[in-house]
């Protein structure tokens, strides 16, 4: 079957009305509880699973699909608005794209986040349609020892987000670090720090980090301004001042492509994800920004790129799903038990044994996207009215979301005391100038380094020579080393010409 | 802007002691050596990291201090004038620990209506009435969003009535 | 009507008094409201997948609804551990698995006893493994894996989702019986390690039969054994770990219905009829084991010494292959 038959086999599935409904609910509701902190799309997905037992296969798929891309589009919103993510994969939206909002540049903010992530689900649909199943391949050119080194070169990486001190930057390197520590050790069992709480063993929830960290963190912060009622933004007054301008689209064409491949790459690998996709593309445009002193000061590649990197993620993750039955994050987990409690099993030969499921399913990626552009351009108006409900309503209700939010993450009472717990955490280190973001970025990067760097010693039967050994990771582990000795080497460059010249 | 020093040692030192227990801790645990690492090890990085670079960050401001106030990093333009009302800021501490801590025991329904009641009329200085229909709508709203429309079991009244309601 | 009225006034009078005669309301007609199973796992997985379907027949069986809700965390300890200290009245019972029941108890201290601190009710179903390596691997056998292994000691190694998954324990106990070094290199999850051994990155899995399935039918992965007593109907021409001559190799995961202890036994009763009348009929059943469970329920008691003599058979493989924990 050629391409051009699937897509039309898919788009029959994918545009019949039942399905443009599902589509629609799933659109929807992703971006709504993208919109509210705390409850994302994991918790969402697991709370609807037991209604798609009933709906068919791909409907209950393109559903689901939908509440996990939407919910990239909606996380954006608070994030950018209010500096408190509605998801955890916004942490790094709120770092440009909250600073512009301070700028009075709200609007603008928010049409390019919205017009990012469309074009990379566009983008990002034509490459599963194009390369699919040999994409998949990918995955497993990336042993344990290639992701120890590439999560290394991000570790490496991290500090580059802050804008304050490097080693503050540093310092919450260690202390994120050092809480993903938290819960069972995947190798011995052994419990680490859990205080005897066996529901710490599993470690604390990025999404209680990112809502303590930013969302409950900011509701302190704006406690503890002066006066009664604090004017949050400035109000973008006319409709020009909402929607982008030919400089923003001009800086932000490029770091739009070069996220959503980023996105789309980091996808695919098994423990990939969108927050570490956001934070590669923020990474890889202040590396190649002729103006990286703008970053973290309302900076626009800094939020069009990883905006687009983190939906490219979330789509590129439905090539492991469908093509190898294989989910790479704890989303695609569900959506694959949702098919197996339905009797299918997707695999290598799903692509053949059930098209419309699976063709269905991906030209629907393109439909959903084009609902949520038509869907969030009208809103963008409605969204910065937000801002004009009293600040003594916002801060008492973003609270109470957050709180709610963390324990419908797993149904824990424990996950609400420590989400306060993080949140006074955060206010304390943000008044004491620490920076929040390097601590949630380590915290992810972390327990995946741990992983891959003992599961390889492990292979290569104790001896660390074998990250030396695979041409991936020594290629990689030299990135880390030009990435560490830049300052001398520039330095001694300088030094070199200075006397030749 | 003036940072109050106090306020900045305080973190600094509960950074210096978390890092300290971190290494304690992973001591405990087992370093293993370079080729079989232990649990301990990647905890015990951590923590160095941690101790090196605040110390680092301490040491800094020490100087700093005894010159002029250290620049604050970061955007200035959000945080001004932060600082400036402790006594709201101790309310929503005081809230979001309140609710948290009678999540369970209380019921989600009146442990964040406490908490709201606190928030608004401790913090925001709210008139009762008006605090009262605020915390309402907010309990009813949600209540329909999470438990009715998503089925999250958030727990509703005090263990020893659950199952009578 | 009357009994509206009579609560309302119970819940008025306080909360002593309700507790007070909690268990004789409860005791005169179970169930009376609707009955809640913990999974401990969270949504999605295999627990879920036998539980949802099961739930829907017990509730018309019993007339009430049974609903289900996950309370993931600790591979099922804390689950395990909230419905240990739920009243026993019948009305909040559990999913239990072989992992909190019969393996962590062996490896660490946990904060409940799985036998005082648990009445059980039935035995649902088990899942078997299947001994998968990678269809480019010259192993076609487990001679040839055994013979591998022995020529290459501490060089093979197999993947699991963990310490103390039942992918590990049967790799240990292979390893037991058959004298090899097979070196364990963990995962967090099933999905993760499946990708490492499509990738040749690892040797072996003994991989839970479900998820492994389509790989085995798209060949990437080449089956050289089951661990169930019998062949699987999935696998007709895979031989199981006994044919080849490795006595009582049985090695796999298994779920039950448990209540908190001191719950009445008529109330047991009441959800073991339920529960095996339910798995009995034929649409259920052929659609779990179409999926790879093999269901077989039975009373009370069957499924207590189940659990005592698995207990004891994975302590002492947890014991000689030192997976304990401190």
């Amino acid at each position: 079957m050629g391409v051009i038959d699937a897509l039309t086999l898919g788009f029959s599935v994918s545009l019949s009305w039942q399905n443009l409904y599902f589509c629609f609910i799933g659109v929807t509701l992703g971006t709504a509880v993208g919109v509210l902190p705390g409850l994302g799309p994991t918790a969402t997905i697991s709370l609807l699973l037991p209604l798609t037992f009933k709906m068919e296969p791909v409907s209950a798929l393109i559903m689901l699909a939908g509440i996990f891309y939407g919910a990239m589009y909606g996380g954006s919103i608070t994030s950018i608005l209010m500096r408190v993510p509605g998801e955890a994969a916004s942490v790094i939206t709120c770092l440009d794209g909250h600073a512009m909002a301070r700028k009075g540049r709200a609007g603008v903010a928010l049409g390019m986040s919205a017009f990012a992530s469309f074009a990379a689900g566009i983008l990002s649909t034509i490459a599963i349609a194009v390369v699919g199943p040999l994409a998949a391949q990918l995955a497993f050119a990336f042993g344990p020892v290639e992701r120890a080194a590439l999560v290394l070169l991000g570790l490496v990486m991290v500090t580059m987000i802050s804008t304050g001190s490097r080693a503050n930057a540093l310092a919450m390197v260690g202390l994120g670090l050092l809480l993903a520590t938290i819960g069972a050790d995947f190798v011995t069992g052994m419990d680490r720090f859990t205080f005897g709480r066996a529901e710490l063993s599993d470690g604390i929830n990025i999404a209680l980090l990112a809502m303590g960290m930013f969302g409950l963190s900011e509701v302190l912060a704006m406690a503890d301004k002066a006066g009664g009622a604090v004017r949050l933004l400035p109000q973008p007054k006319r409709l020009v001042e909402m929607l982008p301008n030919r400089e923003d689209w001009r800086r932000s064409a490029l770091p739009i492509g070069r996220g959503s491949a980023i996105g789309f790459f980091l996808g695919i690998l098994p423990g990939g994800g969108a927050l570490i996709a956001s934070f590669a593309s923020y990474i890889a445009e202040k590396k190649l920004s002729r103006r990286p002193q703008e970053f973290g000061h309302g900076a626009i590649e800094g939020l069009a790129g990883p905006e687009a990197a983190n939906n490219a993620a979330a789509q590129g993750a439905f090539i492991p799903l469908l093509s190898l039955g294989i989910p790479a994050n704890a989303i695609t987990a569900l959506m694959l038990g949702a098919l197996m409690i339905q009797g299918v099993t997707p695999g290598p030969k799903l692509a053949l044994d059930n098209p419309t499921l699976y063709w269905g399913t991906i030209t629907s990626l393109f439909t959903g996207n084009l609902m949520l552009l038509v869907l969030n351009l009208p809103l963008l108006w409605l969204f910065v009215m937000l801002l004009r409900i009293p600040q003594y309503v916002l801060s008492p209700l973003i609270a109470l979301f957050c709180l709610i939010g963390a324990f419908s993450l797993a149904n824990s009472p424990l996950d609400v005391v420590l989400v306060v717990l993080l949140g006074l955490a955060g206010y304390a280190l943000r008044k004491a100038d620490y920076d929040p973001a390097p601590l949630v970025i380590a915290f992810v990067l972390g327990p995946i380094f741990e992983k891959a760097f003992r599961q390889s010693l492990l292979l290569g039967y104790g001896s660390p020579r074998i990250f030396l050994e695979r041409p991936i990771s020594a290629t990689l582990l030299a990135c880390c080393l030009l990435m560490l000795s830049w300052p001398l080497l520039r330095r001694a460059l300088a030094a070199w010409r200075a006397r030749r010249s | 802007m003036p940072r109050p020093a106090a306020a900045v040692w305080t973190v600094q030192g509960t950074l210096l002691l978390v890092a300290a227990s971190g290494i304690v801790g992973a001591t405990s645990l087992g370093w293993g050596s370079g080729d079989a690492p232990g649990p301990g090890m990647f905890p015990g990085i951590a923590s160095v990291l941690l101790l090196v670079f605040t110390l680092g960050g301490l040491v800094r401001q020490l100087r700093s201090t005894s010159r002029t106030p250290a620049p604050a990093a970061g955007d200035e333009a959000g945080e001004a004038g932060e600082g400036a009302n402790p006594a709201r800021l101790l309310a929503y501490a005081a809230a979001l620990l309140l609710a948290a801590f009678t999540f369970e025991s209380l019921g989600y329904p009146l442990a964040i209506a406490l908490a709201l009641m606190v928030m608004l009329v401790a913090g925001e200085r709210v008139r009762l009435a008006k605090a009262l229909v605020i915390t309402l709508l907010a309990v009813v709203a949600t209540w329909g969003l999470f438990a009715g429309l998503l089925d999250v079991p958030l727990p509703m009244v005090p263990p020893p009535l659950r199952g009578f309601f | 009507m009357h009994r509206k009225i009579i609560r309302a006034g119970l819940a008025a009078v306080g909360a002593a008094l309700i507790l007070a005669l909690a268990p004789l309301a409860a005791a005169q007609s179970f169930p009376s409201r609707p009955v809640r199973i913990i999974v401990p796992y969270p949504p999605g997985g295999s627990a879920d997948a036998l539980i949802r379907p099961l739930a829907q027949r017990m509730s018309d069986k019993l007339g009430q609804p049974v609903v289900i809700e996950n309370k993931p965390g600790a591979n099922g300890v804390v689950g395990m551990e909230y419905v240990a200290k739920s009243p026993p009245d019948g009305y909040t019972i559990v999913l239990g698995a072989i992992g909190p029941l019969s393996v962590t108890g062996a490896m660490q201290k946990l904060p409940f006893d799985p036998v005082k601190d648990f009445l059980p009710i039935t035995f649902v179903a088990s899942v078997p493994n299947v001994l998968v390596v990678n269809s480019v691997s010259p192993v076609k056998s487990v001679p040839d894996l055994v013979a591998l292994a022995k020529a290459k000691p501490g060089q093979l190694n197999y993947g699991s989702a963990g310490p103390g998954s039942s992918n590990q324990l049967a790799a240990e106990l292979f390893n037991q019986a058959a004298g090899l070094t097979i070196v364990h290199v963990p995962y967090k999850g099933g999905a993760p390690a499946q990708v490492d051994l499509l990738g040749n990155q690892i040797t072996l899995i003994f991989d839970n039969l479900p998820p492994s399935l389509p790989h085995i039918k798209s060949g990437s992965f080449r089956p050289l054994a089951v661990t169930s007593r019998a062949r699987q109907p999935s696998l007709p021409d895979v031989p199981t770990m006994i044919e080849l001559g490795y006595a009582r190799f049985e090695a796999g995961s298994w779920f039950g219905l448990l209540a908190p202890a001191g719950t009445p036994p008529a109330v047991i009763e009441t959800l073991n009829a339920a529960a095996v009348g339910a798995l009995r009929e034929p649409e259920l059943r052929t659609s779990l084991v179409g999926q790879g469970f093999d269901v077989n329920p039975g009373t009370p008691a069957d499924f207590a010494r189940f659990i005592r003599e698995e207990t004891e058979k994975w302590g002492n493989v947890v014991k000689v292959a030192k997976i304990t924990v401190q």
